[in-house]
């Protein structure tokens, strides 16, 4: 068999082309697709690198519709849980702000912790199996093996005591108590309760107070005191950090109509950039992405503000592009790198080996010269329009193996590019075009 | 060098999780995914491969015999065979169902 050195398991495989063939960005095995983008791969890589070695980062992804922004988070996102950070990820919405006082934020918060990738559980499940791997580990400790589980309870509090140090810690270290409680006493809805709290669910204290005994819930004004504990939690629990990911910023920067509202998420926003920049928080980063207008409206893009303006801005010459800003401008891959991503997705339906290969690198470059004439810069600056048909193509081979390519690659291409940016989905929906 | 190899030369750059001081023996769990399965952990795998799907309350009793709590043992589960088999052997969380493509490896 010849095979690459860099192995594809049939899990990502799969994952791999179902999601391309649906016009999605796969959520695992993205090293085998990448495709140029060096310089923001090293400096997403060097992210990660600072926040396991206890530092704090704040990078945003700007770059219009198709140009790989979601690609380049998962791919951070794999690499982050490979290299053993917990992950966070969530998508900020109108109702799911940085700033609000209606349970907006705390919203994003639940958001956030119901996305929680490790290792482990790389499909984003990982709450629970985080809490009872630190708990089982903490039961094999010497003094605490064979614990009764109240002498367990009493562990995890005295465990849990550097907590006591951030905003809410106490009440955290009471929270995972109750957790183990109710795993002890065969008690699901105490152990639902906890992870109710730990998720930002209760919206009362009194609520709170009567599930769990503790006086405190995490509320709209603690999004970031309760994230730096998390992740100071996720060190304790043999992690190297938290990276948090937050998609759509636009949504703040346009998609609230209030400029009191939009002013106060930014001000957040600017709050949580200086306390990374000087280093108040460790072992925590942030990823945000959004379209170029969320920087640069002159009226509403975060440069409309001096002092993000003055943070974020790149200093680079003219032609030139600094890896280590804050912000991460992609541009559309070029027409060579859309040939390079093709061959890509050829090796991974194969699964690696070149013997498989349904399509000859003839057929690739056939391929694309048809897309190009078909759809021209439309098709490089939206690869996915070029690889849904592409994958199809490989599947109909695996049906129909005897069939000519050539016919094949005639064939595609007839219906127009499906791809659209939101508004123009919205439109259309609404048959208003 | 490809953009597949900076990742994959990154990669084999970090330190494994056990290397990194942290205030309190935590990551037991983490350090024993690394090691050769025992004869104890075999045993509840034999007994998780023999039903489609578990509750998670279904799970107690079999992750108590190697001294876990039920969504441990599926992470650590996941994490021994994401390094064995590449793939995970228990998805979901209630309920948690067995991945038929690596049952069919293990029962081989």
């Amino acid at each position: 068999m010849n095979t690459n050195k860099s192995e594809i398991s049939a899990r990502e495989q799969g994952a791999i082309l179902t999601s391309l063939a649906a016009g999605l960005v796969p959520q695992l095995g993205l090293q085998h697709l990448v495709v140029g983008r060096k310089g923001e791969i090293q400096a997403l890589a060097g992210d990660l690198d600072a926040i396991q070695s206890g530092g704090a980062t704040f990078r945003v992804i700007i770059g219009p519709n198709g140009a790989g922004k979601t690609f380049l988070e998962h791919l951070d996102r794999d690499l982050a849980i490979q290299a053993g950070l917990v992950v966070l990820s969530a998508d900020l919405t109108p109702h799911h702000r940085l700033h609000a006082t209606d349970g907006r934020t705390r919203a994003l918060y639940s958001s956030l912790m119901a996305n929680v990738y490790t290792k482990a559980c790389p499909s984003g499940n990982g709450l629970r199996p985080l809490l009872e791997s630190w708990i089982s580990g903490l039961a094999f400790e010497d003094g605490v093996q064979g614990a009764s589980p109240e002498g367990m309870t009493r562990a995890i509090s005295e465990r849990l005591r550097p907590l006591k140090d951030y905003l809410g810690g106490f009440e955290f270290a009471q929270v995972l108590g109750r957790y183990y409680e109710g795993y002890a006493n065969d008690n699901p809805a105490l152990q639902d309760s906890a992870v109710r709290w730990l998720r930002a669910e209760y919206s009362t204290k009194t609520e709170a107070r009567h599930d769990l005994g503790v006086r405190r819930i995490i509320n709209d004004e603690e999004l970031f005191a309760a994230l730096k504990l998390f992740s100071a939690f996720c060190c304790l629990a043999g992690h190297r950090g938290v990276l948090v990911m937050l998609d759509e910023l636009t949504a703040l920067t346009h998609r609230l109509p209030d400029a009191r509202a939009r002013r106060a998420n930014v001000q957040v926003l600017l709050n949580v950039i200086n306390d990374c920049i000087q280093g108040d928080v460790s072992h925590l980063g942030f990823l945000l992405a959004g379209t170029p207008d969320a920087l640069n409206d002159p009226e509403r893009g975060l440069f409309s503000v001096p002092a993000l303006q003055s943070r974020f801005q790149s200093c680079a010459p003219r032609g030139c592009v600094d890896y280590s800003s804050p912000v991460l401008t992609l541009e559309p891959l070029g027409k060579e790198d859309l040939l390079v991503l093709m061959h890509n997705v050829r090796r991974v339906h194969a699964l690696g080996d070149t013997a498989k290969y349904r399509l000859p690198d003839e057929a690739l470059e056939q391929f694309l010269m048809r897309v190009l004439a078909r759809f021209g810069q439309k098709a490089v600056a939206n690869p996915r329009d070029v690889l849904r048909p592409f994958v199809s193509i490989l599947n109909i081979l695996d049906q129909e193996p005897d069939r000519p390519w050539q016919d094949l690659i005639t064939g595609a291409l007839t219906d127009k590019p499906t791809s659209t940016t939101p508004a123009e989905a919205t439109l259309a929906n609404l048959n208003l075009r | 060098m490809s953009e597949t190899s900076t990742i994959q030369a990154w990669l084999a750059a970090r330190q494994p999780v056990d290397e990194i001081p942290v205030p309190f023996v935590a990551a037991q769990t983490t350090e024993l995914s690394n090691q050769p399965l025992d004869e104890k952990y075999k045993t509840v795998l034999r007994e998780l491969l023999k039903r489609p799907s578990w509750e998670r309350a279904e799970l107690k009793p079999l992750a108590a015999r190697v001294g876990l709590m039920p969504m441990a043992l599926v992470a650590k589960t996941n994490e021994w065979a994401l390094e064995t088999y590449g793939d995970l052997l228990l998805e979901g969380d209630g309920p948690i169902n067995v991945n038929k493509r690596l049952h069919s490896k293990l029962n081989s």
